[in-house]
């Protein structure tokens, strides 16, 4: 039974760089939780944290039963004591050793016996499938080997809680895919607690059970992947999560009603002169008829562009002077400057200051 | 076109050559002339007849300096390095303001001039009762070297990826297994290296010898310097010390240079020699 909590950390690196900004977090028994943000957002910072890398500004971190940093009252338990196993962004093994040795290390530390050694090392080496490589060297394996010693390292001493620094992101996109499914497997059936930090979102969609959006060193949400993606919290998170992204667009409202939509707004959103309205690309569809069954808005707009995304259509199109990128229905030919009518299926509704979101209308 | 500029390179190369060959050349010829010979011709002439003589009387000459150098020199280089491991290791662990004040402090003190602290390192090694004896010497290199072999491995240990390290600590390893287990051993090269470097530079110090002690026998340059001006310079003499004196250093470098070399390349590659 271990789980994480994480309460009011902040870090700042002197002069003023605040890495993390009073972040509070509660990562469940077996959970895998994985910390989504952008390049300087703090999440090494907050691993770092969590193995004892880094000392806490201020904020507390606790362990299953054991607080290991807590900035009040000076307690700090050094990374040696915290039982964590970590796979660092580029692996980190150790050139100088075999692959057996850089697995037996945290063993050996350990004073386990020589044949016990041999027999984990073999166990964790068959589960991750490099079992064949133990003689060699780091640096005669490639990407995805390299990969799996790490993990087999982290794994081996049995650890309360295990640390994955980007692990996707050194692998090409082939073994990428397979990489995430492996480690998701491995996770569900050790049952390690576990957190992941990645920039890329279908690395979080693939792996997380419940994913913590950083920004700026700020938690913006906490949710599973359809949470964040259906209730998007704020603009930000809606922005960031969902591929092709989200069209975040500032309507003017007049009595009640999103001008040039003609959408009703509810509640306290009526009262706003202005919205900003939220259209995922996969949530509206350009046709040459209104496709009435499942609409909450439907309006007339012009062609602008056509591309392929994958292997699905999508086009620019101009809703009153403004862009909107939306899906177009495969099998169609869409001509640049024609009329389509636009049928919306969901729009999330933010305020134009907050920038949170009020309300998710739907069909 | 990389043809030309691979010949310009080559000349080039061969030019400065050329140039750092010119004194060593002028040491093997005037060291095989006779004493006549060395004094009528100009000094870049062949001689007329290889006389060894000289040489190996020289040589015999210089057997018991040459031992006594390697005496000092030896233990000194790998002392001074492993010292210097361990202070670089602890400072760049320890971090922060205060490391780097200190190897501020040690940058500066492989600057300071022989003349600043001639007075009281004689004054210290006299007080430790080491003075006019190998031991006195080699704590006096010690004393100049160790600082810089601090800062070369200081620089050397930078260049391994601090994350490995780090999966050291995280692996539940204490720093003095760190060192032993990870640290040392990628370190291979930079020791190498650092060794080399404190072996030629001391084998060429003439004035903490010269500082610390009575007479031409304790080390070899001062052996190579006792032969300019004695009763009338004999040219022929000092052109074979100084050959002979110039020969372990070059064998050192000959043999382990490539090492030398590594070493410096590690740097520019992060610790993967
Ligand atoms: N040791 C450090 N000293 C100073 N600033 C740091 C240090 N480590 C990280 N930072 C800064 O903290 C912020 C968060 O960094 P990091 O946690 O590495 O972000 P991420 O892993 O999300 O890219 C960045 O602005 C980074 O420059
Ligand atoms: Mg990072």
């Amino acid at each position: 039974m271990v789980s994480i909590t994480v309460e009011g950390l902040t870090k700042i690196f002197p002069p003023r760089v605040v890495a993390l900004d009073n972040v509070t977090l509660e990562i469940r028994d077996n959970e895998f939780l994985v910390v989504l943000g952008p390049s300087g957002s703090g999440k090494t910072t907050f691993l770092r944290i969590i193995a004892g890398l880094e000392k806490p500004t201020r904020g507390r971190v606790v362990i299953g039963d054991r607080v290991v940093a807590d900035s009040e009252n000076n307690v700090f338990i050094p990374p040696q004591k915290r039982n964590i196993g970590m796979v660092f962004q580029n692996w980190a093994l150790y050139p100088n050793m075999k692959v057996f040795d850089n697995i037996a290390f945290p063993l050996e530390i350990k004073k386990v016996p020589r044949d016990e050694i041999r027999r984990r090392v073999k166990a964790v080496a068959e589960v991750l499938g490099i079992d064949e490589l133990l003689d060699r060297y780091p640096r005669q394996l490639s990407g995805g080997q390299q990969q799996r010693v790490a993990l087999a390292r982290a794994l081996v001493k049995e650890p309360d809680v295990l640390l994955l620094d980007e692990p996707f992101s050194n692998l090409d996109a082939r073994i990428r895919l397979t990489a995430r499914e492996f480690v998701k497997k491995l996770q569900k059936r050790l049952g390690i607690t576990t957190i992941l930090v990645t920039h890329d979102q279908a690395d979080a969609f693939a792996v997380g059970d419940r994913i913590a959006v950083l920004n700026q060193g700020k938690i913006e949400q906490v949710g599973t992947p359809e949470e964040l993606y259906d209730k998007p919290a704020n603009t930000f998170i809606a922005d960031f999560i969902g591929e092709p992204p989200i069209n975040l667009v500032e309507f003017r409202v007049e009595n009640g009603y999103i001008e040039d939509l003609g959408v009703e707004l509810p509640g306290e959103a009526a009262g706003l002169d202005k919205v900003i309205v939220g259209v995922r690309p996969d949530e509206a569809v350009a046709a040459w008829e209104h496709l009435a069954a499942s609409s909450v808005a439907s309006v007339k707009a012009v062609v602008d562009t056509v591309v392929y995304i994958g292997s699905r259509l999508y086009l620019t199109v101009d809703v009153a002077g403004k862009k909107l990128r939306v899906q177009g229905l495969t099998g169609h030919t869409y001509k640049e400057g024609a009329e389509v009518i636009v049928s919306v299926k969901k729009m999330h509704i933010f305020h134009p200051k907050t920038r949170s979101r009020i309300v998710t209308l739907e069909a | 076109m990389p043809r030309l500029s691979t010949v310009t390179a080559s000349i080039i190369i061969a030019l400065f050559g050329l140039v750092w060959f010119m004194p060593v050349y002028a040491l093997i010829v005037g060291s095989l002339k006779s004493l006549k010979e060395v004094m009528g011709t100009p000094v870049l002439s062949p001689p007329e007849s290889i006389d060894t003589s000289t040489l190996a009387k020289v040589f015999w000459e210089l057997r018991g300096p040459l031992l006594n150098t390697s005496i000092i020199v030896i233990p000194t280089a790998f002392v001074s390095a492993l010292i210097g491991s361990l202070a670089a290791y602890a400072i760049y662990r320890r971090g922060g303001k205060i490391s780097d004040a200190i190897m501020l402090l040690i940058a500066i003190s492989t600057y300071i001039p022989y003349h600043v602290i001639l007075v009281p390192l004689v004054q210290f090694t006299k007080t430790l009762g080491l003075y006019d004896t190998l031991p006195g010497v080699m704590f006096g290199f010690l004393i100049y070297y160790t600082p810089m072999a601090a800062l070369l491995m200081y620089i050397f240990i930078t260049a391994i990826p601090r994350d490995v390290i780090e999966a050291a600590l995280v692996d539940g390893a204490g720093e003095w297994r760190i060192l032993r287990r990870v640290v040392l051993p990628l370190l291979g090269p930079g020791i190498t290296s650092t060794i080399i470097f404190i072996l030629i530079m001391t084998w060429n110090n003439f004035f903490i010898p010269l500082i610390l002690t009575r007479g031409y026998e304790k080390h070899i340059t001062l052996k190579i310097f006792s032969y300019v001006g004695q009763s009338g310079t004999l040219y022929n003499q000092m052109f074979a010390a100084a050959l002979i004196g110039s020969i372990p250093p070059l064998i050192v470098f000959i043999f382990l240079g490539r090492y030398f070399i590594k070493g410096l390349l590690v740097l520019g590659t992060g610790a993967k020699g």
